[in-house]
Formats: structure tokens, C-alpha cells, sequence
């Protein structure tokens, strides 16, 4: 009898054990990955895009400034990209926000401009996440993960690399030598019908610019002949763009904005000057195609 | 016959009352297990362009944080919620804070065997070393985690917590993962028949943690799964106290530490002894590569699952905690001791009331690491010994003196001096360009109580140091501080402030920040209203800064609960 009490015993208080345990350590049964060959590709590498089709392009931008002494570090992580994939990945260098203020000598370079400033605001870049840090296409806005630091560019950039594109731009630049205007003209041509409403922005981009960069791997950090790249100059139709498509679009629309008469500051070099157009998604600020030619 | 009809009416008499009772007994019940409570906070600021002190202009003129949570509990069942507005975020914080939502809710049935949790729950395992996860509303921390969550309480002295799920990150959840188990033993509840009135308490715990998370990333082998171990234990006897807990992390490449496919671990010890009128205790640890976040690609404060506790003394005063510190989670070897006692009453530095005395050193330090460069990918990896240290981060040396003279007047008085490594504490570099601060503070805190509710407070702070000629604006030298609070009654108080940066370098920036303040007070509800001045600062995490810009114009704070 006692023996059966004592069962009985080890039954009522081992059961609520077992079961216990069983359903708490049910998330215990986890594994780890130990990983001996930290990379698996070489630098340099990369994919071939698929000849005869359109794919999606790549925006990466860098929301970078002079006196931010971590954003040479991104800045390397976007030309990695640029060497892994080439034309398909397009870069832009914004500065933005308080690192990139002009400050005593020998940051007193200003690489600011109107569209840099309303999208870091906009975006919450530099107040936000800070910097250094990017988006790419701009994905994941609103949810407030849309802004990606350099480590995750390029996990975050695979994935549209040989995606079939939705549209081809075809940007045709004609540059006034002697009045220093920028006429151009971007065509979208819809390869899929789509339902939502786009814009167009059209900035301009200058390449290969020496000042003055902090650089916190280097000692000394202040780097006086840092060559910048891809600096964003300024939106040739506004910070935001225009609308392309107020309806839904066919396949095989094409729709064509102009711009003609721009201003080119005299100071920037002609011969390093881009122009970069992007459509993106008015609602939801995904960049769906991006495409960069030389101005000159 | 009449002895029948009163029988059979004290009867019914009995039944109705009996049944009124039971009713009224029921719906006390009822009342006593069903509970609503909540809380409301509002924070708005109204700002002011001032190009003299750096304060931008908002384009919105007025920016605000809200928040508003209820919780409803019925006997075993909870169940609860969070709405939040920013409408924008306030300067200051970060601006992914954007529009407003319900962005915590939860179930939860609570029985000794098994507590179920769905929804957001807060949760720390041990120390936090593995995982913690919790709300600080003044910073926007929240890395609540949105699952399941088992706690359950089988016998006396055994508790078992498990969980799953992903955590919030602003308006959304974050990528990854997160699993965990924890244990606990009550050595001394478990065999309570023979250990139970020992004076020797004895707890022992383990937990893991795991993470997953896709690795979609081109170049590199990332690991999708990672995860921590710890153990530890807690040993309490009379005054005595001993904490101690270790953990370990496999592999977690990250943005925090570089992609560095280094191992972590960390290590935090803290004893303590206390009785009448003297108290002491030790803390020590060391951290070595232990960022452990749901996404691996997070920085600042986001999507953090484990807490890496602090070792030093995280100040109240304004001027004592104008270089705060912060562990390093990539390295940090540092520790504290402190005492406290009483100076006894009728002594000669004790007076009629006695004095108290807090004596406290920390220190921090980062690891001895051995560099390798991997000129490939850019990637620095390191090696780092136990035991060998390496530059100091940060040091705080401070006695604090609490005295009542009479029962009109008492006062606080404290002397800190800090070291404050700026490079490597805010921006992870040696090379950042900043010079070390070396700072010697002062606080003085007189109270006049000149009735039980009514009081007088001044507090008079100065931090003197050298001011960098090269960054102004953030090694800005000496303040001075001074701030006068009437407290008129128990509802009522006014205070104006000023924080003064006399010992700035640059001349024109040698400004007064006035700030004053108005605040009513009844039961739960707390209203004030500020308008001033506040300075600017940058607040860095792991080599990402965000800078805080300073601020001109009328705040408003609302606070309620019920």
C-alpha cells in the first residue's frame, strides 16, 4: 500500500515534470552552425547577366560624410559590389545630415545638395539609423527597415541580380558645352502591364572628387586627398521626380520625359559627370529600375 | 400550521438571502479576480530654430511621442496592449520611429504548471548575458519578443522557461529567429526537507539561446544558426551575496563586430556583503565579442537579445553622467567596488542624524587583442589572452556624502573624477582624433524642507576639464551647472536650470542653456510643462553615430495611470 502511495507520488509530481520540461525545452533542441570557410566566391567575381533580357538594376545608396570616419568602410563595400556586379549595381555616394556639414579646414567641402536632404530626412537616415548605413532600391520603406548598413549591401543586392526587369529606361543626355545645360531625355519602356503608379527621378552624379575624408582605419584619420565617388550633385527634376503614370500601364508602353535646360554648377567636372534615372513605386518608394550614363 | 408557513418563510427568506449573498460574494469575487489598469505618457516639444546653439529648424514645428497600454487580468488569464503615436519622433531619437500603431499585445494564462505567454512578452535569462528583453521608454529601447513563451513551475524549487519567436524592430519585427531555454534550481527549495532551513541558499541556472537568420549574403559563408550557452549560480548567506555567470557564443559574424567569425564569451562575477550600517560590493567581467542580435546586420540599439551588464555606476546628476559608459560588447575587461556606510549618529562628522558615505571605483578596459589583418575581404580578426588587458576605455572614481543637519535642512554632496576614452567608447577607433577626457566633477545638493510637504532644493554641478580647440562642439570643456526647485506643496513644483559651457574653446560657443520648468502632481497624473534650451551631443553605438542636435523651445510631458 505504501509502495503504491509511493508510485502514485512519483507519478503526480513526475508527470507535470515530464510534461513540463517537454514543452519548454521544445525550443531547446537548436542547433549551431560553425563555419570553417568564411567565404565562398573570390572577389572580383560574380554573375554574367542574361544576354537578350532586360534585368533589374540595382540601386545602392550611401548615406555617407566627410567627417563620418566609418563611411570609408561602406564606401569600399559599394565598390565590392561594383566589382561583383558590374553595371547591374548603380552607386550613389549622398551626403547627408550632420557628418557631412562643412566644418573647419579641412572638411570645409560642401557635397551636399537639395535632393541628398530631403531624402535623408525623409528616410531617417542620418537621424535614424545614422551613419554609415544605405538603402537598396529603397526596399522595406516604411517599416523601418529599409535602411541597410554596408555588411548586408551585398547580401541585400543578390537577389535582384538577373531579375527579370518590369521596365527599361534609356536615358539620352545632350550636354550644352558652351552654356554649360543639360537637356535630357528618359524613356520608360514597360516590359510587364503593371498597376501602380510610378516616378521618375533624374539626378546628376560626379565621379573622382579630392578632398578631405576622416578615415578612423587610417592613422592619421584625416585623409586630405581621398578620392570620393558617385557624390550625388543634386535631382535635375526635384527631390522626388515626377509622376510617370498616374493609370495602370500596358505592356510595351513607352512613356518619355524631358528635361531640358538644366544648369550644370561650373564648378563640377564635366567630364566626370553621370546621370542616373530611377523609376520607383509612388507608394511604396521601391526603386523597380535604375540606369546610369556618362553626361558628356 | 403557523409553525410550518414560518418555517417554510424563514426558508425562503434564507434561500433569497442566501442566494442575494452568494450573488453579491460572487460579484465581489468577480471584481476582486478581474482587474484593468494602464498607463498614458505624451511628450511633445515645440521647437525653436537657434542657430546660436545649433538647434535646427522642424519643418513640423511640433513633434511628439505617445504612448498608451492597458492590461486586463482575470483570474489566471492576462491579456493587454500597447499603441504607440510618433507624430514625428521627437529630436533625438531615431527618426525609424515613424506613424503609430499597436505595436505590443499579448495573452497570457498563468497556472503553476504551465504559464503560456502568445504575443509580446519581456523575458531575461540570469543576468541578461543571453538573453534580455525589455522596455526602456526614455531611450525607445523595446526588443520585446513577439511569440511564445512556456514558463512553467513543476515542483518546488525547479523553474523552466522556453520561448520562440522574432522581436520588434520600430513598426515591424526583425529578421531573424530567436529560440531559448532556461532552467533554474532552488537548490534550497528543491530539498527543502533537508536543506530548507539552511542559512546557506544555493541557486543554479543554465540557459541557451539560439538565433536564426538566412544568409542570402554573396561572398560569405554566414552562419544561419547561432547560439549562446550560459550557466551560473547564486549563493546568498545572511549579508552575504555571490553572483556569478558565464557564457558562450559560437560563431555570429555581424556588422558589430566586423564580420569576425571569432567565438565569444563572457564572463561577470558580483559580490556583495551587506549589515547594518556598511554595505560592500564587487563586480568584475569580461566580454569578449558578445553582440548577440536577431539581426546580424543591426546596429545602434536594435534587435539586441542579450544585455551585457554595466560595471560602472550609472550617475543621475547631469554632470556626473555627461560621459556615460557603456560595456563594449566586441571587448571589455573592467570591474567595480564600492562601499557604503554610516558615519553613526552623535558622532562628530554624524551629527544628530548620522551620515552616509558611498565610496565607488570602476574602471573598464578594452582586451589585449592580436590584430590580423585580412586584406582580401577588409576584415580585421583578432586574438585576445584572459587576463592580459588592454587600453583603458574609462574610469570613475567618486564619494558621495548624504547628511541631514536638522529637520529644515540636508544635503548631498559628490565628487567624481572620470576618464573618458572618446575614440574608442563612441566611435571604435584609436584613430577617431579625439583627445581622452580627463574630468573632475563636483555636485553640491542643499535641501530646505520648511514644511512637511514644502521645500527649496539647490544644486549647484561643475565638470571641469580641457576643452578640445579641434571639436568644439563635442569635447566642449568646463560647465558649469546651477538649478533652483520649489517644491510649494506636495502637488506643485517650478525649477529653473541653467547649464553653462564656460570652458569652451571657441568663444562664441560659450553658451548658457536656461531651461525652466512647472510640473503639477495629483495621485497618478504628472503634467509639466518646460521651455529652454537643450544641448546637443552624439550618440554612437559600435562605430555608427546618429548625431543629437540641440534643441530651442516649450515641452510638454503628460503622465497617467490608473
Amino acid at each position: 500500500m505504501k509502495k503504491t502511495r509511493s508510485n502514485s507520488l512519483t507519478l503526480c509530481i513526475m508527470k507535470p515534470i515530464v510534461y513540463s520540461f517537454i514543452a519548454a525545452s521544445a525550443f531547446a533542441f537548436l542547433g549551431c552552425d560553425y563555419v570553417n570557410k568564411p567565404t565562398s566566391v573570390t572577389p572580383g567575381g560574380g554573375t554574367t547577366p542574361t544576354p537578350n533580357v532586360v534585368t533589374r538594376k540595382v540601386l545602392v545608396e550611401d548615406y555617407t560624410g566627410h567627417e563620418c570616419g566609418n563611411c570609408p568602410a561602406a564606401a569600399i563595400k559599394g565598390q565590392d559590389l561594383e566589382n561583383l556586379y558590374h553595371d547591374q549595381v548603380v552607386l550613389l555616394a549622398v551626403h547627408a545630415g550632420y557628418f557631412a556639414d562643412p566644418a573647419a579646414a579641412p572638411f570645409t567641402d560642401d557635397f551636399r545638395c537639395t535632393a541628398g536632404t530631403d531624402w535623408d530626412t525623409f528616410f531617417g537616415i542620418s537621424q535614424g539609423a545614422g551613419n554609415p548605413n544605405g538603402m537598396i532600391n529603397r526596399k522595406d520603406y516604411p517599416a523601418g527597415t529599409h535602411i541597410k548598413n554596408h555588411n548586408n549591401w551585398a547580401a541585400e543586392t543578390s537577389p535582384f541580380i538577373n531579375q527579370a526587369a518590369d521596365v527599361k529606361l534609356s536615358i539620352t543626355p545632350n550636354y550644352n558645352t558652351s552654356a554649360k545645360t543639360l537637356d535630357v531625355s528618359v524613356k520608360s519602356k514597360f516590359i510587364h502591364a503593371l498597376s501602380a503608379n510610378y516616378k521618375l527621378s533624374v539626378v546628376l552624379a560626379e565621379d573622382s572628387i579630392v578632398g578631405a575624408q576622416k578615415d578612423y582605419s587610417q592613422n592619421p584619420s584625416v585623409i586630405t586627398n581621398y578620392l570620393f565617388m558617385h557624390v550625388l550633385r543634386g535631382g535635375i527634376n526635384g527631390s522626388w521626380g515626377d509622376p510617370v503614370n498616374t493609370a495602370a500601364v500596358a505592356a510595351n508602353d513607352s512613356i518619355t520625359k524631358s528635361y531640358t535646360g538644366f544648369a550644370i554648377n561650373p564648378l563640377y567636372n564635366e567630364n566626370r559627370l553621370h546621370v542616373i534615372a530611377f523609376l520607383y513605386n509612388a507608394a511604396t518608394y521601391e526603386v523597380i529600375q535604375v540606369e546610369e550614363v556618362k553626361m558628356k | 400550521m403557523r409553525i410550518h408557513f414560518t418555517t417554510i418563510t424563514l426558508v425562503i427568506a434564507c434561500l433569497f438571502l442566501s442566494s442575494r449573498s452568494f450573488s453579491q460574494i460572487s460579484q465581489q469575487v468577480n471584481d476582486e479576480l478581474s482587474s484593468i489598469h494602464g498607463n498614458f505618457q505624451f511628450d511633445g516639444q515645440y521647437y525653436r530654430p537657434d542657430s546660436a546653439i545649433g538647434a535646427p529648424y522642424v519643418p513640423e514645428k511640433m513633434l511628439s511621442n505617445a504612448f498608451g497600454q492597458v492590461s486586463y487580468t482575470r483570474g489566471k488569464f492576462s491579456a493587454g496592449g500597447r499603441y504607440e503615436s510618433y507624430n514625428n519622433v521627437m529630436q533625438g531619437f531615431d527618426k525609424r520611429y515613424k506613424g503609430q500603431g499597436i505595436v505590443n499585445r499579448y495573452m497570457r494564462y498563468k497556472t503553476n504548471l504551465l504559464d503560456i505567454t502568445v504575443g509580446n512578452f519581456y523575458e531575461q535569462f540570469g543576468s541578461g548575458l543571453t538573453l534580455r528583453a525589455y522596455e526602456e521608454r526614455g531611450l525607445l529601447y523595446d526588443n520585446s519578443i513577439d511569440g511564445i513563451r512556456i514558463i512553467s513551475n513543476p515542483i518546488k524549487g525547479i523553474t523552466i522557461k522556453g520561448l520562440t519567436g522574432k522581436q520588434r524592430s520600430f513598426f515591424t519585427i526583425g529578421p531573424g529567429i530567436v529560440r531559448g531555454f532556461d532552467g533554474e534550481v532552488n537548490i534550497n527549495d528543491l530539498f527543502d526537507s533537508v536543506l530548507g532551513n539552511k542559512k546557506t541558499k544555493v541557486i543554479l541556472g543554465g540557459s541557451f539561446v539560439g538565433k536564426y537568420q538566412q544568409d542570402q549574403d554573396p561572398v560569405y559563408n554566414l552562419p544561419e544558426n547561432v547560439g549562446v550557452f550560459a550557466g551560473r549560480m547564486n549563493l546568498t548567506r545572511g549579508g552575504f551575496n555571490l553572483y556569478t555567470e558565464y557564457a558562450s557564443k559560437n560563431n555570429d559574424p555581424s556588422f558589430q563586430n566586423n564580420l569576425s567569425y571569432h567565438d565569444g564569451e563572457a564572463f561577470f562575477l558580483s559580490t556583495s556583503y551587506a549589515t547594518k550600517g556598511f554595505a560592500i560590493l564587487l563586480q568584475g567581467k569580461r566580454i569578449d565579442n558578445m553582440s548577440f542580435r536577431s539581426d546580424r546586420d543591426a546596429s545602434l540599439q536594435n534587435l539586441m537579445i542579450n544585455y551585457l551588464p554595466a560595471t560602472t555606476k550609472q550617475h543621475t546628476y547631469l554632470m556626473p553622467a555627461y560621459y556615460p559608459y557603456a560595456t563594449q560588447p566586441n571587448g571589455e575587461i573592467g570591474g567595480m567596488g564600492e562601499i557604503q556606510f554610516k558615519v553613526p549618529r552623535n558622532s562628530i562628522l554624524g551629527g544628530h542624524y548620522g551620515m552616509d558615505v558611498t565610496i565607488n571605483f570602476s574602471v573598464a578596459h578594452g582586451l589585449k587583442e592580436h590584430y590580423l589583418h585580412d586584406t582580401a575581404y577588409g576584415r580585421n580578426f583578432y586574438s585576445a589572452e584572459w587576463g592580459a588587458v588592454g587600453e583603458q576605455y574609462y574610469h570613475d572614481f567618486f564619494i558621495e556624502i548624504n547628511k541631514k543637519f536638522t529637520k529644515k535642512w540636508k544635503m548631498t554632496a559628490l565628487y567624481s573624477n572620470q576618464f573618458y576614452n572618446k575614440n574608442m567608447v563612441q566611435f571604435g577607433s584609436d584613430n577617431a582624433g579625439y583627445n581622452n577626457i580627463n574630468s573632475n566633477i563636483g555636485v553640491l545638493d542643499i535641501t530646505y524642507k520648511y514644511k512637511s510637504s514644502s521645500a527649496i532644493r539647490l544644486e549647484l554641478q561643475g565638470l571641469f576639464t580641457k576643452s578640445d580647440p579641434l571639436h568644439p562642439t563635442i569635447a566642449n570643456g568646463s560647465w558649469g551647472v546651477g538649478m533652483l526647485e520649489w517644491t510649494p506643496n506636495s502637488h506643485w513644483f517650478v525649477a529653473v536650470l541653467d547649464q553653462y559651457n564656460y570652458g569652451n574653446s571657441n568663444p562664441a560657443m560659450q553658451l548658457h542653456y536656461f531651461l525652466g520648468s512647472v510640473g503639477y502632481t495629483k495621485d497618478a497624473h504628472r503634467i509639466s510643462i518646460s521651455y529652454g534650451k537643450q544641448r546637443a551631443g552624439i550618440f554612437c553605438v559600435g562605430g555608427v553615430c546618429r548625431n543629437v542636435p540641440a534643441s530651442n523651445g516649450l515641452s510638454v510631458s503628460i503622465t497617467t495611470s490608473f
